[in-house]
């Protein structure tokens, strides 16, 4: 069973919206989500090898869905 | 935990891990997000979905006593089992779920401290399978009504002004500057408040790892606002689940006893005609 690692946030804005980006790694695949800050609640989610491949694919729905 | 009012609804992770094979529990995974769980969750913990299993699909209301003895049943959750719920941002939906659970006087319902933030953050192990637990027989109790407030009491409590109303939206809702948080779909006619409500957002009542503040921390964040045991206190938001989780702080940790939910919340208050309104803070 997997345990979970190199769990990291960071905060950014987009659309001037302050966002939260939440990354780690679960087995091989890196996961991704960014959420509005407050409440918290995820606005898109991503996942790849990668934590940046991850991270590309939440922040580019993020980008259409509050445009 | 031990100076809360009731210690014995909080659980910590690290118990959790220790007691989660154990008979006679049942662990639920309740997400705002709700793909979080498949990515998944604590291993033996069954996953619920807010959207679909924790609220009536056809008219707006709280789940239905027959479908939460299914529910229930079919998660293998009998009327002595307890129950041990965490979720994602805050244990967010899990106090929306532990507010359901305790309308329907469910004995022994706690939430894990932190959720699942806290779990991922001290990289503990993950599953993806869901369990196949023993169907079991579940029979719900009759509703506690003063648990949740509807409409016809929230405006009682504005007009006569004995009641606190504990507003715990963000800010930029509660001034009327945006009427719904970036990116949620629930929204309403009017921004603003209701007259005379504070705003307390609930997140206050969380440390950075999604677990909650200590007794002293909460008292104060609370009575600074001068909300405090000695009025009865009726809480709300949007529609209802950020508020359950400041019902559960406000009535489990910091122990008031006349505590209610208003879960109609902003979505039923500001899209009703001439309601009063206040903006601004």
């Amino acid at each position: 069973m997997p345990k979970v690692e190199d769990f990291q946030q960071e905060n950014t804005e987009i659309n001037g919206i302050p966002l939260r980006i939440v990354t780690y790694k679960i087995g091989d695949r890196f996961f991704c989500h960014v959420e509005n800050k407050d409440p918290g609640a995820t606005i898109a989610r991503g996942e790849g090898p990668t934590r940046e491949d991850a991270k590309w694919q939440a922040v580019s729905k993020v980008n259409i869905r509050l445009q | 935990m031990a100076n809360y009012a009731y210690p014995e609804v909080l659980v910590s992770t690290d118990w959790v891990d220790a007691h989660k094979n154990d008979r006679g529990l049942a662990i639920v995974e309740v997400d705002v997000d709700t793909r979080a769980y498949e990515e998944g969750h604590v291993p033996g913990a069954t996953g619920w979905n807010w959207q679909t299993q924790l609220c009536d699909t056809v008219r707006r209301d709280i789940i239905k006593k027959a479908d939460l003895e299914k529910l229930l049943s079919a998660n293998g959750i009998a009327n002595d089992t307890t129950i041990i719920l965490y979720g994602d941002n805050n244990n967010w939906f899990a106090a929306w779920a532990f507010w359901q659970l305790k309308i329907y006087r469910h004995k022994d319902v706690r939430i894990m401290d932190g959720g699942r933030k806290k779990w991922l953050m001290e990289g503990r192990m993950l599953s993806t399978e869901a369990p196949m637990p023993k169907r079991a027989k579940y029979v719900a109790k009759g509703a506690d009504k003063k648990l949740r407030a509807f409409l016809p009491e929230v405006q009682g409590a504005y007009k006569l002004k004995k009641t606190a109303l504990v507003d715990v939206r963000s800010a930029d809702e509660f001034t009327g500057k945006i009427l719904s948080p970036p990116g949620l779909p629930e929204t309403c006619q009017r921004g603003g408040h209701i007259p005379g409500a504070k705003n307390i957002p609930w997140a206050q009542a969380c440390r950075e790892d999604g677990s909650f503040k200590s007794f002293d921390e909460l008292k104060m964040l609370y009575q600074n606002k001068g909300v405090t045991g000695k009025k009865d206190i009726i809480a709300y938001c949007r529609i209802g689940e950020r508020s359950s989780h400041t019902w559960f702080v406000l009535k489990y940790l910091l122990g008031y006893d006349n505590v209610r939910n208003y879960d109609g919340s902003w979505t039923e208050w500001g899209n009703l005609v001439a309601a009063p309104v206040e903006t601004g803070a």
